[in-house]
């Protein structure tokens, strides 16, 4: 039989059928019915239909292969090129940010490359303290007010931006980190897990430690997540790696089964306030599953120097919305407009590309 | 080398499994039912052309809600009522995902039970009291 007909591409053959057909018959449907009065053109509707699918299986894609959730991408996406209101683009934005590390949590576990019993023990920290993080955004707002949220929002760009300088510097002892001795929390909870890494062609046992400085690294990521409404995965995949020696690919791979857990929290108080639109979410989650099952594929396959510089790109326009925003709450600047928010994406983009080239140049 | 390669744990493989294919079963939904939407637009909770045209207008949730299926209730009462609708079943399949933590940790803990490992069967009934907190409405924010 066909590898085009076996799992996983039967999956993603069925999704892509499903794609064509239903945005096919819809296509027909809305050429055929007029537009009742005061409602969108049918056409307009297709067209919304189509582009958020594309788009969101592009953002899935790359997402997945970095281990962080869309949400960081999207956001953005939506607020800079839509009027649509920012409650409706959050909660959608958290429907991004989890299903295509949902779809992805299937291949990554089967493999063994995720290690489903650390996600578990630090999804503990992340849903208690993503929520603990979103109540404390309504108190900061009443008591701090902007000047408190500009403060946090520097902290946390600049500690995204040394942990950027500690991601180029640190080379392969990133990638492969060389932990000798468990901690008593990793022996505890028998948490160690090998796996076998196709890029190096052999078993890895990977050693962890820390893990109780990683449960409250988690619980801080997790009170940041919910304080500003965003993803976390920028945060977790670094903060696994550097904190607990946590192989980057296994990082990665364990930050899409954690958002995918956690965000199961998270998602809940923006659908009880009214914020989910089905027909306006349903494209972006049907394109995340799409994307983030072909992401995986990719993950489970590529040399984790790629994962690294990935991370850097996407860590590092975090790091650049970060600090912008907080000294233009502080009057320090003006807010920068979309096109150079683009034009660093570009830059950043660019710079992550002519390092895995030449990363590649030399292994070869 | 392909002998050599350790099978994943059971809890793993389960859970991911079970994960795997109800998002699946989730997205095939979040494509038949926009179809159903546009097909019938007027056996919806609410009527997909004047909803676009809301969204786009900058308008809340809340207010799109009000506007055209008259109220805001307990959501999970919203697509129970329009199940056989277009976007009630769309929001169907995206409950289902959203939820997919405790349809999955649930087996996944009686494998950590077998296993003799209490610590995450206790771990994995504080992720799932949190989704059921979480999606019943209990605990809100702002």
């Amino acid at each position: 039989m066909s590898k085009w007909l076996k799992p996983p591409w039967l999956e993603l053959n069925i999704m892509l059928l499903f794609a064509v057909v239903t945005y096919l018959v819809i296509f027909i449907v809305v050429t055929a019915t007029p537009t009742p009065e005061g409602g969108m053109a049918g056409g307009v509707i297709w067209g919304w239909l189509v582009g958020f699918f594309i788009i969101s299986t592009i953002i899935a894609l790359v997402a997945t292969v970095g281990g962080i959730g869309g949400g960081v991408l999207f956001t953005p996406f939506i607020l800079a090129f839509t009027p649509i209101d920012s409650l409706i683009a959050r909660g959608t934005g958290l429907i991004v940010a989890m299903f295509s590390g949902l779809m992805a949590t299937g291949p990554v576990c089967r493999t063994g490359l995720a290690n489903v019993k650390m996600c578990i023990f630090l999804c503990v920290a992340f849903g208690v303290s993503c929520f603990g993080g979103a109540m404390g955004a309504v108190a900061v707002a009443e008591h701090l007010g902007e000047f408190g949220e500009a403060a946090v929002r520097m902290l946390l760009g600049l500690v995204i931006g040394g942990l950027i300088l500690y991601f180029i510097f640190g080379g392969k002892k990133i990638e492969w980190p060389d932990v000798k001795v468990s901690d008593k929390i990793t022996r505890t909870l028998d948490l160690r897990q090998p796996f076998y890494e196709p890029s190096l062609k052999k078993v890895v046992d990977y050693g962890l430690t820390r893990m109780g400085w990683l449960f409250f690294g988690i619980m801080f990521v997790g009170t940041g997540s919910g304080f500003f409404g965003m993803g976390a995965g920028w945060a977790i995949v670094p903060f696994q790696n550097v904190i607990a020696g946590t192989p980057i690919k296994v990082a990665a791979a364990n930050s899409v089964v954690l958002l995918g857990m956690g965000d199961c929290v998270a998602v809940w108080p923006y659908f009880m306030m009214g914020a989910l639109v089905p027909i306006l979410a349903a494209p972006w989650l049907a394109g995340q599953v799409v994307g983030g099952l072909l992401g995986a594929l990719v993950l489970v396959q590529i040399k984790a120097g790629f994962v690294r510089w990935l991370l850097i790109g996407l860590m590092g326009f975090s790091c650049w919305g970060l600090i912008t925003r907080a000294l233009s709450m502080w009057n320090v600047i003006e807010r920068p407009p979309h096109w150079m928010n683009g034009l660093v994406l570009l830059i950043l983009l660019s710079f992550v590309m002519v390092n895995i080239v030449r990363e590649f140049r030399n292994n070869d | 080398m392909t002998e050599d390669r350790p099978l994943a744990p059971l809890h793993n493989r389960v859970y991911g499994e079970i994960v795997y294919w109800i998002t699946f079963t989730s997205c095939l939904i979040c494509f038949v039912g926009p179809m159903f939407s546009m097909i019938w637009p007027d056996k919806n909770a609410m009527n997909p052309y004047f909803t676009y045209a809301m969204v786009f207008e900058g308008m809340t949730g809340s207010e799109i809600w009000m506007a055209l299926y008259g109220d805001w209730p307990w959501f999970h009462s919203v697509w129970w009522n329009n199940f056989f609708t277009g976007d009630g079943f769309t929001m169907f399949g995206i409950t289902l995902g959203t939820t997919v933590a405790v349809w999955a940790l649930i087996p996944t803990m009686f494998v950590f039970a077998g296993n003799k490992q209490p610590q995450y069967v206790i771990f994995s009934l504080i992720v799932v009291f949190m989704v059921i907190f979480a999606a019943s409405g209990i605990v809100r924010i702002g």
